[in-house]
């Protein structure tokens, strides 16, 4: 273990120092989603006008890209069972099909924005659609970054290598996964 | 490393006596079994939160909807945190930490919440959400009265759908100014679209239904008596947004104004000349097609003064 660096080894909390460090990143996104939703939430009630800006998302495509994650999610914890056998080779593939999911995520959303921009509803076109362009895109980028993250460890999960930082990425992941599964029912099904 | 042939003992054993034959292939153990569940109970429960509204509007049961979405959505995060991001596993202060950060974010709605719900506050209004749902009796009736009351928070006080609430909402409200809108307007959409909302037209929802506003109220028609108020004040507001119609032929150029300028005046468009029988059809307002003469525009430009003034200004940017 000499050279290593100390996150990945040390356990003074009863996890590693890792483990902790995704959990405290986890615990401020929980105030950055939680916060842009609570307003949302309240604004959307303080907005009954709202209503009809909301009525033109797509229910489908929402529901398509809620399905995407969902099963990049079992994905992502399948790759950490296969890393917790110590089948590096075995995880970096399911890592490998999860970033493909999120890739499949992202031209999900690029059809839907582009679809409705180009019908008018952009950024500044209401309350609602700034609201909707912001917790979306925010969300957006967490896939991204995540996906980015994912093919690292997933390089060197196939040699073998740090095969605990897919469980950590694994956790990040899931936690997107979560903010959509609350996104989907605020942007796409009560409106 | 567990071999696929040990034998198991629980769930999180590494046996694969559980996993159905078919998806030997892709779940190694019957740990992995026990995801791939947990993600089918996902996928059911997705399903009934996407097949909610339907059922909730087909009953006309909003709470359906709700139910289905927010409560399926709580029971989906409570699955994956356990299940996938084995939260229950970890020391108890990482989950005492999440609670810590979530009940911040409660306390931050409800001290917030009360006030971005109102639709007043002491330096500030949400006019759209005031006007959606302002649907208050309408004690005396006058048609001008009303309009910058009720109607020009969205429609502009000139009727050019730029009132403070028209350009904060979107479609933005129709713009009675242009002769574009005249020239396929109809009288039995302007009264549904007045009496019932835009919703009965299957158009915006910002246009909300005045039925009820300009119904007779307590006391005021009798028993078993058809209410005509509302159709006779709508009526009356018909003829109101009228007065917004532009003249049917262009309207004469302002007079020039005496600016020495190097660029030749542009030559106005002409504007579309609209068939008035065909424009007025619909109407039942104007008897023989007759065309209500539009009160000519009030001259509003600069004064002589400042004109004199601009004039003396551009001079000395052009010619020096
Ligand atoms: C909350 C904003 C709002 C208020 C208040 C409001 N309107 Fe509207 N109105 C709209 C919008 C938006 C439309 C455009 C509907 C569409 O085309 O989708 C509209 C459409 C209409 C139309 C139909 C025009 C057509 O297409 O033929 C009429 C008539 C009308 N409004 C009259 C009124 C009158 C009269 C009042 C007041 C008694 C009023 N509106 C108050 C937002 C409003």
């Amino acid at each position: 273990m000499m050279g290593k660096p100390i996150a990945t080894t040390r356990t003074v909390m009863g996890v590693s120092t890792g483990k902790l460090a995704v959990w405290w990143l986890i615990v401020s996104e929980i105030v950055i989603f939680g916060g842009l939703l609570a307003s949302y939430v309240m604004h959307r009630i303080g907005h009954p006008e709202w209503a009809a800006s909301a009525a033109h998302t797509d229910v489908r495509i929402g529901g398509l890209n809620t399905m995407v994650l969902l099963t990049s999610s079992l994905m992502a914890v399948l790759a950490h069972a296969a890393a917790g056998r110590g089948d590096g080779p075995l995880a970096a593939k399911r890592l490998a099909v999860t970033i493909g999911f999120a890739v499949m995520f992202l031209c999900v959303k690029a059809y839907e924005w582009t679809t409705e921009i180009s019908h008018g509803y952009t950024i500044t076109a209401s309350g609602f659609w700034q609201f909707y362009y912001v917790a979306a895109g925010i969300h957006a980028a967490h896939i991204i970054a995540g996906a980015i993250i994912m093919g690292f460890v997933m390089m060197q999960a196939r040699r073998n290598h740090e095969l605990g930082r897919v469980e950590l990425i694994g956790l990040y992941w899931h936690f997107v996964d979560l903010v959509w599964i609350f996104l989907f029912p605020l942007l796409y099904i009560a409106k | 490393m567990a071999s696929a042939d040990a034998a198991t003992h629980d769930d999180h054993g590494h046996g694969n006596g559980k996993v159905p034959g078919a998806l030997r292939g892709f779940l190694k153990d019957d740990h992995e079994w026990f995801y791939f569940q947990t993600w089918m109970i996902l996928t059911g429960l997705f399903i009934i939160s996407y097949i909610g509204p339907f059922i909730g509007e087909a009953l006309h049961m909003f709470a359906i909807t709700m139910v289905t979405a927010f409560g399926i959505a709580v029971v989906k995060a409570g699955l994956v945190i356990k299940r996938f991001m084995h939260l229950m596993d970890e020391p108890k202060f990482i989950w005492q930490m999440n609670a810590t950060a979530l009940v911040f974010i409660l306390l931050f709605f409800f001290w917030v919440a009360p006030d971005v719900m109102s639709h007043e506050g002491a330096n500030w209004g949400n006019q759209a959400g005031a006007s959606i749902t302002m649907t208050t009796h309408i004690e005396d009736f006058d048609p001008d009265v009303v309009w910058t009351e009720r109607c020009a928070t969205c429609h502009g006080e000139e009727g050019r759908g730029d009132g403070p609430a028209g350009t904060a909402i979107y479609p933005r409200p129709t713009d009675f100014t242009s002769r574009a809108y005249w020239a396929t307007a109809d009288h039995d959409i302007m009264a549904t679209a007045i009496l019932d909302g835009g919703v009965a037209l299957g158009r915006s929802r910002y246009m909300p239904a005045f039925r009820t506003a300009f119904a007779a109220g307590h006391g005021g028609g009798h028993e078993g008596e058809v209410d005509t108020l509302p159709g006779e004040r709508t009526e009356q507001l018909i003829a109101r947004i009228m007065t917004f119609r532009p003249p049917p032929e262009a309207a004469p150029a302002p007079a020039p104004v005496a600016v020495p300028t190097r660029e030749p005046t542009p030559t106005p468009t002409p504007e579309p000349v609209i068939d008035d029988t065909v424009a007025l059809d619909g109407y039942g307002l104007i008897p023989g097609g007759e065309v209500v003469p539009a009160p000519a525009p009030a001259p509003t430009g600069p004064s002589e003064a400042e004109l004199a003034a601009r004039a003396q200004y551009i001079q000395g940017r052009v010619f020096n």
